[in-house]
């Protein structure tokens, strides 16, 4: 029972921040202050437990979060998640980290003593055990884990916001390379920070197509997520830019195309032996016919023999 | 008549003998080779009707004595390519008497190779398959394609230069041999009458054929070794595969035919006219393709050796030091290092110690071939154990009966048609000079003995 009053409680809340024209409310995609503080006053105005913020604060160091390792963070199935990660590693100064949640695929930019704090935003949309790790090689990286356990069923299942992707490509200067700007938002336009966006190029070996990524970037507090792209390949090159989507946030995909002919200085063969291999069984049967049309040359003459034997005789040369 | 047509007239009475009656011993080897034939050829019955699981071959070493001796016979073809066609663009006179032997290992060696696949195959009513539904990108098609080529052209070119001696039969032999036989010489002989026109002819016939079989045989054992190279397999993965390979079958073709001019020699008396000068020529020959190859082997397994990539590793350690080790250094030491000594070492120099050697080289490359095939089929791809390779009787037989099939087709032509080409070398003996005056005048009744072969008598 006291489920189902949290989802029909969160469908309203949806309902009536959508009809203010407001994105979700969580400092995790740089909403506006004034949507904050609307979420902050729902809250406060006894949510149920399940929509309740948890708001936690973590010290990182080599010897791991608030200096032990495997802490467990409880939260429920559509909850708002906030956690701040501190850098606190004086006893090795030149340490830095960055702490990622696997499964929700949020992470923070690198914590160092210039960097301290980072704050990660986001709704448990899912029920499970997740690993919250360093993911960035460090000192006393095997103590850096604490596991998120999310327990409940999906209290924000039907609540997604939709999202979008748009994306500028630009040549470098001196024709190097190319860098892709995505700019992510939610279906009012509000850029969404901290999210990953994962570039990839559609690719295909030995008859196998995938997608081979070729860099993946968080978003900045205007959405803006850039990479520089380095192509190996000449010619037109296919590919994606992808959000998995978040918490409320629904998943995304903006597909490119992109001609990499105009640069230059690559590190491998430029064009590969595309262009040629499909000239390859023409030149082979091309090959194989003049052979054989030049066996059949020597056959004939061979076969005119017979036709010369009325000729004078020469008992030199080739003696008979 | 004058010393010149007196020799002339010695060299055919020599070279047409063994057409016109052989001893009685030729017939007891050819039927041991027969008797040898035939239980290969029931081998094969035995095969057809019980699958390839009478073989040892199974799902991991699928390849074994069959695919050997398909590299081993397709190498041993190049003899014709290197003795006929290269000395003969090279107009290297000392080849005369011996271009004849060479193109006749050429197209029975590619006879006797061409059958291996197809005996691999165990399902050859599948062979059309290959034509049906192959694929272009196949090193099999690839295979198809070159052998056939090199088949054909190899007994275009056996058969050219073949046609003045067939008229010489047909003229001489003319009541002397059965009329189907004498037949056989007239239609074959297409009506030689050596005009200006048919010499025009053939020798324009001749000199395209001379050029062309050279790259049609470089590509068949390029092929050959592309069916190799082309997988990703420990110790085949090389890109040198395609010239190593192509040496190698240029230097067991020579000592192939070193072999056969040995063993022709003796029986039919050709001491005359195959001289000490033939042997020693193609001992160098064979020293410096035994320095090559074993330049290429060097360079193969020493790169392999240095990186030891993951497969490669176990794969050399079963071939230098486990249990393919026998095979190997046979062949290194055995088949290349010895020779090189035995074809350079003055005191060596000699007609018993280069056919030695030329034995030698023969059975080297053989195991060449199987240490090639073998040991990489059974590196294991996957964490399992090493894959063995028993080769079953079956197996066994067939790889015999390869052999004698091919030593009785070379006795039957050799019987049949002129092992020396008569014309060729009577060229020689009219244009004198150099080549002629090194080739010993024609004595009565000359007998071989390798003391005296050996004491040089050129």
């Amino acid at each position: 029972m006291p489920r189902m009053t949290a989802r029909l409680f969160n469908a309203l809340a949806v309902v009536a921040l959508a009809s203010l024209v407001l994105s979700p409310l969580t400092g995790a995609w740089a909403a506006p202050a004034s949507m904050r503080q609307m979420a902050q006053v729902m809250v406060a105005a006894g949510a149920p437990l399940a929509s309740a913020p948890v708001e936690l604060t973590f010290e990182v160091t080599y010897k791991g979060f608030n200096g032990q390792k495997g802490t467990v963070i409880p939260v429920s199935v559509g909850q708002d998640v906030k956690l701040t990660f501190v850098w606190a590693d004086k006893a090795v100064p030149d340490n830095s980290h960055r702490i990622l949640i696997k499964g929700y695929n949020v992470r923070t930019p690198l914590l160092t003593p210039e960097n301290p704090q980072a704050t990660i935003t986001f709704v448990a949309d899912k029920a499970g055990t997740f690993e919250v790790a360093c993911d960035w090689r460090c000192e006393g990286h095997e103590n850096i884990q604490a596991v998120l356990r999310v327990t409940g069923e999906g209290a924000a299942a039907g609540a997604t916001t939709a999202t979008a992707i748009t994306l500028k490509t630009a040549t470098n200067d001196e024709a190097r390379s190319m860098t892709f700007t995505a700019t992510l938002r939610d279906t009012d336009g509000s850029p969404l920070a901290n999210a990953v966006l994962l570039f990839y190029l559609e690719k295909e070996l030995a008859g196998y197509k995938g997608q081979a990524e070729i860099g993946s970037a968080s978003t900045d507090k205007d959405g803006v997520a850039v990479i520089e792209f380095a192509p190996s390949v000449h010619g037109l090159q296919k590919g994606g830019v992808r959000f998995e989507g978040l918490g409320r946030y629904a998943s995304a995909e903006t597909k490119f195309e992109v001609n990499t002919e105009h640069l230059r200085n690559f590190t491998v063969a430029p064009k590969g032996l595309e262009p040629v291999r499909q000239w390859a069984p023409v030149v082979l049967f091309m090959v194989v016919v003049g052979v054989w049309l030049t066996i059949g040359y020597v056959v004939f003459n061979i076969l005119a023999i017979p036709r010369g034997r009325r000729s004078s005789r020469n008992p030199g040369g080739l003696a008979g | 008549m004058s010393a010149l047509a007196m020799e002339k007239e010695q060299l055919n009475t020599v070279v047409l003998r063994p057409v016109l009656g052989v001893p009685r011993t030729y017939y007891v080897v050819m039927a041991v080779l027969l008797g040898l034939v035939v239980l290969a050829f029931v081998a094969w019955v035995n095969q057809l009707m019980n699958g390839l699981a009478v073989t040892g071959m199974w799902d991991r070493v699928s390849w074994g004595l069959y695919i050997t001796n398909f590299v081993f016979f397709i190498g041993i073809s190049h003899a014709g390519t290197l003795i006929s066609a290269i000395l003969r663009v090279t107009q290297a006179g000392w080849r005369r008497p011996i271009t004849r032997m060479a193109e006749v290992i050429t197209a029975v060696a590619l006879l006797t190779g061409a059958a291996m696949p197809v005996v691999d195959l165990g399902r050859p009513d599948r062979i059309p398959n290959l034509i049906l539904h192959g694929q272009i990108g196949s090193p099999i098609v690839w295979d198809l394609i070159s052998v056939t080529t090199y088949l054909t052209a190899s007994l275009i070119y056996l058969y050219t230069p073949m046609i003045p001696d067939l008229a010489r039969c047909r003229d001489r032999l003319r009541g002397l041999v059965p009329y189907p036989q004498w037949k056989v010489y007239d239609i074959l002989s297409l009506g030689w009458q050596n005009t200006p026109e048919q010499r025009r002819r053939l020798s324009r016939a001749l000199n395209i054929m001379m050029i062309l079989i050279i790259p049609i045989a470089v590509s068949v054992h390029t092929v050959v070794s592309w069916i190799f190279a082309m997988t990703l397999r420990a110790g085949w993965d090389s890109t040198i595969f395609g010239p190593y390979f192509v040496v190698g079958a240029i230097f067991s073709g020579t000592a192939a035919i070193i072999t056969a001019m040995a063993v022709f020699r003796r029986i039919f008396h050709l001491e005359q006219y195959i001289t000490i000068k033939q042997f020693r020529l193609l001992g160098y020959l064979l020293g410096a393709l035994a320095a090559i190859y074993l330049y290429f082997t060097l360079a193969e397994y020493l790169t392999t050796g240095y990186k030891l990539e993951e497969g490669e590793k176990p794969l050399l350690e079963e071939l230098m030091l486990g249990r393919f080790a026998p095979f190997f250094w046979s062949f290194a030491i055995g088949g290349t290092l010895i020779p090189l000594f035995l074809v350079f070492f003055p005191r060596t120099q000699t007609v018993p110690w280069i056919v030695a050697a030329s034995v030698l080289v023969n059975i080297g490359m053989w195991l060449k071939r199987f240490v090639i095939v073998i040991p990489s089929m059974g590196v294991p791809l996957m964490p399992y154990e090493w894959a063995t390779y028993h080769p079953s009787w079956v197996e066994v037989s067939i790889t015999v009966g390869a052999f004698a099939g091919f030593m009785l087709l070379f006795a039957l032509f050799a019987r049949l048609f002129p092992i020396v080409s008569i014309w060729e070398v009577e060229e020689m003996l009219e244009e004198g000079g150099e080549e002629a005056a090194e080739q010993p005048r024609p004595v009565a009744a000359p007998a071989f003995s390798f003391a005296e072969g050996g004491e040089g008598g050129a």
